[in-house]
Order: structure tokens, then C-alpha cells, then sequence
């Protein structure tokens, strides 16, 4: 499978949707993880979860700095494709 | 060697409990009596500060490569510990001095210098974090800053801060954003005298249960412009400076507790020598001496747990998001069942306000209330460790794999045994979350090899070892029963009703787990250092059964040699303590000499 912006996506609106304990599809893409109450040290802990689906290096802030799944998959990707191109 | 305060680590403390003199001597500022007439009339401690800046306790707080000698850990809990046995308002007072640290993670080269500088003069720093109607919650945090081209703007209040009217300095956290994000908070070093615009104005102190003299206030902004420097780190990063900073501040929080612990000890056992009831001395009665003999193992574990935690700064300060909550939730505990012990051997005199030692048990008793709350509550604390656990764990578990067992033991080693000497402090390796893993949850299966490969000595009996290492292969049990639960806990995504009590629920089991971990891994690495008294291990067996919330009383045996090493402490006019450790004399005069010659 080709791992995009919509597959990460995905995988984004998984975790955060498990760490808050509510359904995946009441998480809106555009939204701030924020405005659905996302604790700010919960949040800390999905860059873990993250860290070891990329095994890219990530800031456990990541979510603070990305604060939306579109965000944080664009980044994500571009991560990879970093790795990828160095 | 034996551990004693001629180790490297407790000579300054030990230098300042002579320099402050008698705590009997009731012309002295850091006497008991003393603390007693500035708590009635609500007094704050100026005099004792300017000693306290006088003899050079404020290097402590700065670090050497700034012109200070904030080196070790354990230093600067000692010297307060100095601090509070004698008066938690001085302690409360002086340790603001310690919000500083939110500089060495996150200042710049020339913010350290200058307020280096600062406090090495004796600065009076405040923290400025809560609001009156946010509390704990940073994030709902109304103070803005507004930034201009060369200034930034101060508006709103901060309320309830220690030291807020009194001090010349603030550590503050303001909003720079108007989004309500986690980036929306900025950290700030002010000084007061070097504004741009004044533009501040002081709340109304606040009365307060116990520490009556503190400066306990607030300070509001309008339109107060402070010079664009005074920014710590960049604009979006106070809650994460913040909060690394809070991880140093509750570890040093220990020494309230093992202060007023030992105050309100040494008063209820020696009142207990003192007095005669039935026809026969009060400490004599076999319950009494159950009761301090547990008061005093609850003691002995909250220091053991704070000296683990000091080192672990320097050892392995990356997993300090995690074990600065837990040592602030237990200590306290500790000691507040300390308090509930010796209180009851007290009896009505624990409430008098003067009717014994000059009246300082009722104050101790009622300034330590507040400890637990103090720099983010057991609730706040609890919260903050128990969505960690999982990744705490994660860390743990990836190492167990490829973990060189002689390399593991020198840091476990390091960690707890204290004659064993550790590299400096690095306040920037702080994380704000623990993905590293658990060095003391680590470390017990060493501590069971070295417990199954000790011998039967003179000061360890047959019966205590064995005793001992069943405790400790249940620990590993309860370790394994815990590490699978919170791995379930974490695996399930249902919206369980009940799911934030569990979540508690397994932060504390955690921290408690912890703790009884650490303080037997302190024993089995320090057995020889320590007076035969505690090398023999009674007083580890009561605590562990004290804190299992066993209600069998311990055997005479165990109960009748911690009891008497206390009474040994005591008439020896030593701290209560794991170190020997000797307080002033009861004549002694204060001496206003440097502490560091």
C-alpha cells in the first residue's frame, strides 16, 4: 500500500481517536486536536506511537507543533520522504 | 566508610545546621521559638533571608559554570532540610530561590549570566503561574503579553504566588497567543526594578493555615511593558519550560516533609520519654513504641525515596517527567502519616498552640498541609505520571532485550548507593516525556540476584533476609500483574465510564511500586555504610508492611531496634536520618560564616 497523506491520516485519527477514547470518524481533519479537549500530555503521547510506526526521530510535542491530522500527516510524509531522498 | 554527613554531598548542610545555631535558643531567628512568634503575628522572615544571603546559600541555586555551586543533587536538599526542621516559612521563602532552573533549561547565554548574577546578590524570585480562577490549569492562563517591536505588554493578574508582593523578581508564563493550544504560553524572567514601564500593582496578601509569615499575594499588570529579553526560550515554549522546570522543583519539595517529619518526631518521642502515665513513662507503654517506631520507618523511607530522587537528577534526568511526581505524592504521604501517628501519641497537646516545645509541633503539623499541594497537587501529579506509564514502560521493556548486566549494576549502582560519586546536572536534558524507561523498576531484578547472594552477618539475621527476599520476588509479581494491566489498559479504546478512576488507580499502584523498589534498593546497596541499627533491616520490613497496609504489628524484635536507634538519635541530638548526622548543640549561637568557606 502506498503509505500518503491519507493513509497517515488514518493512522493519526486512530490513535489520537483511541487515546481520547471516542469513535475515529467524530475526529474532523482540519480541526485542532485541541478543540475536542485532547489533553496536552495525552497528546505528548501519540508522537511515542508515531515514533515507532515511521521510525522517524520525533519531538514528543509533536502534536503541539502539528496540531491537526492534516498537519501532521503532511508532515509525516514529508518526513519520510526525506529519509527517503538522504 | 559509613554514611555520614562528612560524605561530600552533606558537608555544606551540615556546615549550616551549626551556622543557624540552637533551635532552643530563643534570641535566635532560626529557633523554634522564633518561628512560633513570627507565625502568631504573621511576620515575614526578612532577617532569616538576609542570614540566609549572607552565609552564601543562594550559590546553591546557581550552577558552577555560572560562579555558583549548585553541583549535587542531594546538597541542596540537605541544606533545606536544615532549613525546615527549624521553620517551613523560611524553607517556603527561601526556595524560590530554585525557580531559577526555568533559566539554565531554556535561557540564553546572556539571560544566564545576568540572572545568575542576580540571584548570586540575592535576588527574591516569585513564580508566577497560577490565576484565581484557572488554578492548575495553565492553559485556560489570562495574563497576556502582547509583543511589540521592542517590548512586550503585560496585562491580567496572578494570584496566590509566593513572594509575589515581597520579591524583585517573577517567573512568569503569559499567553502570546490567542489560540488555547499548548504553544499559546510564553515563560518570562521579569525583574521588577528593570521595567519599562512600571504599570504593576500588588493583591492583598493572603492569611493562610500554617506558615502564617509567608508573602503569600498576588500581582496584576496594566499595561505593564517589560523589555523584549525577558523572554526565556521563544515565544510558544512556556508550557513545556515550565513544566520541565516544575519536574526539579516538586523533587526538592522532599525536604518540607522530612523537615517538619523530623520536628514533629523528635517532639512526640520526646515527650513520650518526658511524660508519666499509670504510674509509668508514656514510652514505655509497647503501642507507643510500635507507633514511633513506625513514625520513624515512614521517615527514614520518605528520605531514602527523596536521596534516590536527588541522584536520579544526575543519573537519569531524561526520565524525570515520571519519578518528580511520584517522589511528590509519597513523601508527603509519608510524612502525613508520620503526623497522624505522632499526633495521636501527643494527644490533646498536638492542638494546643503553646503548651509544649514552645509550641512547634502544632506548627509544623499544620505547615505541612500544604506540602502536598504545593507545585501541581497529588491529583495534578498522579494526572501528569499516569498517561506516561504506557510509554515508561514501552522504554523499559525495549531495553530489558539487550541490557549488559555489569554495565546495568554501575548504574544502578550509581543511582543508589551513596559513596559512589555522579557526573554534573544537565537541566537541559529534561524531557517532558518519558519514553526512556524506569531505572528503578529496572533495577529489582539486581536487587533480588543481590539480596539471594547476601549472607547471614553479624546485623543481618537469618530471619530478615529471608523475610526480605520474599518481599522482593512479591514486588517482581506485582511488577509483572502491573506492567500487564496497564498494557491492557492502554490496548483497550472503550469509552469505559470508570476508565479515568482506573487510570489513577494505576498511577498510584505505579508510584507505590516505585517507591518500595527504591528504598530496597537503597538498603541492599548502602547495607554497609549504614549504622548497624538499619544495616540490619527492621526498619525496611515495618515500612513495607506500613505502606502494604499490613495492620499486624510488627514483631518486637524489628519494632524494638528501630525504636532504639531512634531514641539513640535523639539523645545524641542527631538528625533522624539514614546519614549520622549531628545538629547544633543546644547552646549554640548562630554564627554568620560563609557555608562554603
Amino acid at each position: 500500500m502506498n503509505k500518503d497523506k491519507a493513509y497517515w491520516s488514518e493512522i493519526i485519527r486512530t490513535l489520537v481517536a483511541k487515546e481520547m477514547r471516542v469513535e475515529p470518524t467524530t475526529l474532523d481533519s482540519q480541526k485542532k486536536f485541541t478543540s475536542y479537549g485532547l489533553d496536552s500530555i495525552v497528546a505528548l503521547s501519540v508522537s511515542g506511537d508515531l515514533e515507532d510506526l515511521t521510525q522517524l526521530e520525533l519531538e514528543p510535542t509533536l502534536l503541539w507543533d502539528y496540531p491537526t491530522i492534516n498537519a501532521l500527516a503532511e508532515y509525516i510524509v514529508s518526513q519520510l520522504q526525506q529519509g527517503v531522498a538522504s | 566508610m559509613s554514611l555520614t554527613s562528612n560524605l561530600r554531598q552533606f558537608q555544606s548542610a551540615a556546615r549550616l545546621e551549626q551556622i543557624l545555631g540552637s533551635v532552643h535558643d530563643i534570641n535566635n531567628d532560626f529557633s523554634w521559638s522564633a518561628a512560633i512568634e513570627r507565625d502568631e503575628k504573621e511576620q515575614y522572615p526578612q532577617r532569616a533571608v538576609d542570614f540566609l544571603n549572607a552565609v552564601g546559600m543562594n550559590r546553591f541555586y546557581v550552577p558552577s559554570e555560572l560562579g555558583g555551586r549548585m553541583e549535587i543533587g542531594e546538597e541542596l536538599l540537605y541544606l533545606h532540610r536544615v532549613l525546615a526542621r527549624r521553620d517551613l516559612t523560611i524553607n517556603s521563602t527561601y526556595s524560590t530561590n530554585a525557580w531559577s532552573v526555568i533559566v539554565w533549561i531554556g535561557g540564553n547565554p546572556n539571560q544566564c549570566q545576568n540572572i545568575a548574577s542576580r540571584i548570586l546578590s540575592g535576588a527574591a524570585p516569585a513564580l508566577a503561574y497560577s490565576e484565581k480562577a484557572h488554578g492548575a490549569d495553565l492553559l485556560s492562563s489570562e495574563v497576556t503579553a502582547q509583543a511589540t517591536d521592542s517590548k512586550y505588554i503585560l496585562n491580567g493578574e496572578k494570584w496566590s504566588i509566593n513572594r509575589a508582593t515581597l520579591g524583585d523578581s517573577l517567573s512568569l508564563i503569559a499567553k502570546t497567543s490567542d489560540d488555547r493550544g499548548p504553544r499559546s504560553l510564553s515563560a518570562f524572567w521579569l525583574d521588577k526594578r528593570h521595567m519599562v514601564s512600571k504599570g504593576t500593582y500588588s493583591l492583598n496578601r493572603l492569611p493562610t493555615v500554617g506558615m502564617r509569615g509567608l508573602d503569600i499575594s498576588g500581582i496584576g499588570f496594566n499595561n505593564a511593558e517589560i523589555h523584549k529579553d525577558a523572554l526565556i526560550g521563544e515565544e510558544g515554549q512556556g508550557l513545556e519550560l515550565g513544566l520541565k522546570t516544575l519536574q526539579v522543583t516538586r523533587a526538592y519539595c522532599s525536604s518540607f516533609s522530612l523537615g517538619a517529619g523530623d520536628t514533629m518526631l523528635r517532639i512526640a518521642t520526646e515527650f513520650a520519654i518526658e511524660r508519666e502515665l499509670y504510674n509509668k513513662k508514656v514510652i514505655s507503654i509497647p503501642l507507643v513504641r510500635e507507633q514511633l517506631a513506625t513514625a520513624y520507618a515512614y521517615l527514614l523511607a520518605a528520605e531514602v525515596l527523596s536521596l534516590v530522587g536527588a541522584r536520579g537528577l544526575h543519573v537519569c534526568i531524561n526520565q524525570f517527567s515520571t519519578w518528580s511526581p511520584i517522589i511528590k505524592v509519597l513523601v508527603p504521604e509519608y510524612v502525613e502519616s508520620l503526623a497522624k501517628i505522632t499526633s495521636s501519641v501527643l494527644g490533646a497537646r498536638f492542638f494546643l498552640r503553646n503548651a509544649y516545645a514552645d509550641g512547634m509541633y502544632q506548627k509544623a503539623f499544620r505547615d505541612h498541609l500544604i506540602v502536598s499541594v504545593f507545585d501541581g497537587s497529588s491529583t495534578v501529579c498522579l494526572d501528569s505520571l499516569s498517561f506516561q506509564l504506557k510509554s515508561a514502560n514501552k522504554g523499559r521493556s525495549k531495553k530489558v532485550d539487550h541490557l549488559d548486566q555489569a554495565e546495568a549494576k554501575a548504574r544502578y549502582r550509581q543511582l543508589y548507593d551513596l559513596q559512589v560519586e555522579t557526573d554534573a546536572i544537565d537541566f537541559r536534558e529534561l524531557e517532558i516525556f518519558n519514553r526512556d524507561g524506569d531505572l528503578v523498576m529496572e533495577s529489582l531484578g539486581t536487587i533480588i540476584e543481590m539480596l539471594n547472594d547476601a549472607d547471614v552477618t553479624v546485623g543481618l539475621a537469618a530471619e530478615t533476609l529471608s523475610t526480605l527476599r520474599e518481599r522482593a520476588d512479591q514486588l517482581l509479581t506485582e511488577q509483572r500483574t502491573l506492567d500487564q494491566k496497564i498494557q491492557d489498559y492502554f490496548s483497550s479504546s472503550e469509552a469505559a465510564k470508570e476508565f479515568e478512576t482506573l487510570r489513577f488507580s494505576l498511577a498510584r499502584d505505579y508510584a507505590e511500586l516505585f517507591s518500595r523498589i527504591a528504598v530496597l534498593g537503597f538498603w541492599i546497596f548502602n547495607r554497609h555504610g549504614l549504622r548497624p541499627a538499619l544495616q540490619e533491616g527492621a526498619w525496611l520490613i515495618i515500612f513495607l508492611n506500613a505502606a502494604e497496609g499490613q495492620t499486624s504489628p510488627p514483631m518486637t524484635s524489628l519494632r524494638e531496634s528501630t525504636l532504639v536507634d531512634l531514641l539513640d538519635r535523639i539523645s545524641n541530638n542527631h538528625m533522624l536520618s539514614v546519614i549520622d548526622f549531628a545538629l547544633a548543640p543546644r547552646d549554640a549561637k548562630p554564627v554568620k560564616e560563609d557555608i562554603t568557606p
